[in-house]
């Protein structure tokens, strides 16, 4: 026999070839049979190898995933959001982070639990209806804010996302939580802050809207300015169309708008944008004076309502207009009425002149012709015959002096004032002048303080002077002695008082308004002799030359008249 | 004086006045030298010898008194048109009248006239005046030398 015994490289195996002697002759057979059991030895080398390169291969491979798995779990773990995965309604995994979370000190104290126990309980529809969503369709489920409960058993705000992952042949669900109760309160804070915002805003009596300048939608009325403009609520219309429904005007408004609202954009303070006519919910009108400025991309719009003061405004204007057109008229009347004047002067006139020659030449007349009987009858005439004669002259003398004194106050009236500077006691020495013959046998005790000069006119002041010291001289009449003072004082009213003061008749002050009037007179004229003219004309001197008269007296003691004369600066005129 | 025209041509639409005039001067004998006219029209023809005094002597009064209110023609009118004519211009001329107005006075002496006398209403004044200017101008008053015209 032949045999042969090779061990195989590199395994524990041999080889052995045995070769029978009897079977030389069969050779053939048995070659085959080598080459057969070379060829098993072969495939069994080759099997050896590719089970060898396999075991390798398993090995290497199931190192990978227990790194990859490691891995995964380290990113769980460390990953700084709370995740847990739900396999059967059970935790089965969660990180540290997870454990923090839910206030728990070892993941022992949440795996195996349900889901439910960890969630809120108004949570637990929907994540019983999210977890099957999830397995049945898949996919992932998007943020949701949850709330869960600790094991200390406080509420904690949470988002949740969710997504589903096979696990070991098991739709498991992985699951993060993302703590907001930070976001949570600073969104609290926030509406809160937003809220004292809007409160302030409708605290406020300035009318505020905020609009978007963009699409020019508004966002925010106070409430001032839906009362202002009489809407109830908000209104998501473009402030233009709503605020000026005039599409003419409108275009306007916002040619003026544009410039302003880009100056306000750049320089960041608010800008006066001026007066628009901005319509109300009731289709009234209201003034504003539009205030704008930009807080980020709104613009914050205030109005004052200046609508009463434009209105008053107007109605003050037209009442000036009117004013103005009353002056107009009321200049008009007084130029009508100065001419009337003028003319009812004129007539006075020519009835002055009328009077002076055609009522004297008849008195001329009964005085010549009678006076002429007079002569002609000589002795014939008795006693009682010259008595009317005598009375008939007389009548007519008293007569005269009446037509005469009468043309002198119209002529006081009408004649050009001569404006100068007045020496007062020098018109008063003249005036005295001519009263001298009267004051021949008088007993008059004079009394004259100083006097100033005033602006006047020097003859009709000199008669005023000799009216009032001839009245003084005439009633003091029969007073022994008499006392006539004549004085001056300052009224400190920008004019010079003049007064003559005597202890004559005096008068009653019942009838002190007659006292100035035409032919007025309050004494007997067989007593006291005289027109009635003489204060009449001191009256009208003294007012054209812008003073007064008055009077003060009593009845047996004596009578005092002043009289006032206005200061002017210019004496030349 | 040496001629035979009236010494004095009163002006005077009123026959009262005319009369009581009148009297006055026949007191001092001076009424038979006086001519009358009645108003400024027949003044001014009487001055021209015109119209009714076309053939009255030539010559000039003394003196020409002159009312002022009279119809056709006032005496400040037969003024002014007596200074204004070169034959009559230096003929004295007294206004006598009832006014008293100032612009009577003023419109007289700017026309140049050579006196001005208010008529008193009480006779014997009138008697007076009238006397006073009869008796200066007429015998007293030198006339203005003829032959200018």
């Amino acid at each position: 026999v032949l045999a042969a015994l090779q061990r195989v490289p590199g395994t524990a195996w041999y080889i052995v070839a045995k070769e029978d002697s009897a079977d030389v002759l069969g050779s053939v057979r048995t070659r085959g049979l080598t080459t057969v059991a070379i060829a098993l030895v072969l495939v069994a080398l080759a099997g050896l190898g590719a089970l060898f390169i396999w075991r390798r291969r398993e090995s290497e491979v199931s190192a990978e995933i227990r790194e990859s798995e490691e891995r995964y779990r380290a990113l769980i773990e460390h990953a700084p959001m709370a995740i847990y995965v739900n396999r059967d309604d059970r935790v089965v995994l969660v990180n540290a982070a997870c454990v923090r979370l839910f206030g728990a000190t070892s993941p022992e104290q949440l795996l195996g639990r349900s889901p439910l126990e960890l969630m809120h309980p108004d949570c637990h529809a929907a994540l019983l209806e999210r977890g099957q969503r999830l397995r049945d369709e898949g996919g992932e489920a998007s943020p949701m804010e949850e709330k869960i409960v600790r094991l200390d058993g406080t509420i904690v705000d949470v988002e949740v996302s969710a997504a589903p992952f096979q696990d070991q042949g098991v739709t498991a669900i992985h699951v993060a939580l993302n703590d907001i109760t930070e976001r949570k309160r600073a969104e609290k804070a926030l509406l809160e802050s937003e809220a004292a915002l809007r409160g302030i805003l409708d605290a406020t009596p300035f009318p505020i809207a905020l609009v978007d300048a963009q699409d020019d939608v508004i966002h925010y009325w106070s409430s001032s300015a839906l009362a202002l403009f009489g809407h109830t609520a908000p209104t998501a219309s473009g402030w233009y169309d709503l605020a000026y429904p005039d599409p003419e005007y409108r275009q306007e408004v916002v040619r003026r708008w544009k410039p302003l609202l880009e100056e306000t954009r750049v320089s960041g303070r608010p800008v006066n944008t001026g007066e628009y006519r901005i319509a109300c919910r009731d289709g009234s009108e209201r003034i504003c004076e539009l205030y704008a400025t930009f807080v980020a991309d709104r613009l914050v719009v205030t109005f004052n309502d200046i609508t009463a003061r434009k209105r008053a405004d107007e109605a003050r204007g037209e009442a000036e207009r009117e004013l103005a057109q009353l002056n107009v008229e009321l200049e008009q009347r007084v130029i009508d009425r100065t001419a009337q004047l003028d003319a009812a002067n004129k007539e006075l006139e020519a009835f002055a002149y009328s009077v002076s020659h055609d009522l004297r030449a008849p008195l001329r007349h009964i005085s010549g012709f009678s006076a002429l009987l007079a002569e002609r009858a000589g002795d014939d005439l008795d006693e009682k015959s010259r008595h009317y004669v005598d009375t008939i002259s007389r009548s007519v003398r008293e007569m005269g002096v009446l037509i005469d004194d009468l043309l002198q106050f119209s002529r006081t009236g009408r004649a050009e004032l001569q404006i100068t500077d007045v020496d007062m006691e020098e018109a008063l020495r003249e005036a005295l002048e001519p009263l001298q013959r009267d004051l021949e046998d008088r007993d008059i005790e004079w009394s004259i303080g100083a006097l100033p000069h005033v602006v006047g006119d020097h003859a009709l002041l000199r008669q005023v002077w000799a009216n009032l010291l001839g009245n003084a001289v005439k009633y003091t009449r029969g007073r022994t002695p008499a006392r006539i003072e004549v004085g001056a004082r300052d009224d400190g009213n920008n004019e010079d008082v003049f007064w003559v003061r005597d202890n004559g008749v005096g008068f009653d002050m019942a009838y002190v308004h007659k006292l100035f009037g035409v032919f007025q007179r309050l004494h007997d004229s067989s007593e006291f002799e005289g027109t009635g003219i003489g204060l009449a004309n001191v009256q009208r001197i003294i007012n054209r030359l812008g003073g007064r008269v008055w009077a003060e007296g009593a009845v047996g003691s004596g009578a005092m008249f002043f009289f006032s004369l206005p200061r002017r600066k210019d004496t030349t005129s | 004086m040496m001629t035979d025209v009236p010494a004095i041509l009163i002006a005077e639409d009123n026959p009262n006045d005319v009369e009581l005039t009148l009297e006055a001067l026949s007191q001092h004998h001076l009424a038979n030298r006086v001519t009358v006219a009645h108003d400024g029209v027949e003044a001014m023809e009487y001055l021209r010898r015109e119209g009714a005094f076309s053939d009255r002597e030539p010559g000039d009064p003394a003196v020409v008194l002159l009312d002022i209110k009279m119809p056709r023609k006032d005496g400040l009118e037969v003024l002014r048109e007596i200074r204004g004519d070169p034959a009559l211009k230096r003929l004295p001329v007294v206004i006598l009248t009832s006014s008293r107005e100032e612009q009577d006075l003023i419109t007289s002496y700017d026309l140049g006239v050579n006196a001005y006398v208010v008529k008193p209403v009480d006779f014997p004044s009138f008697i007076e005046a009238v006397k006073e200017l009869g008796v200066f101008w007429a015998l007293i008053n030198e006339r203005p030398p003829n032959g200018v015209k």
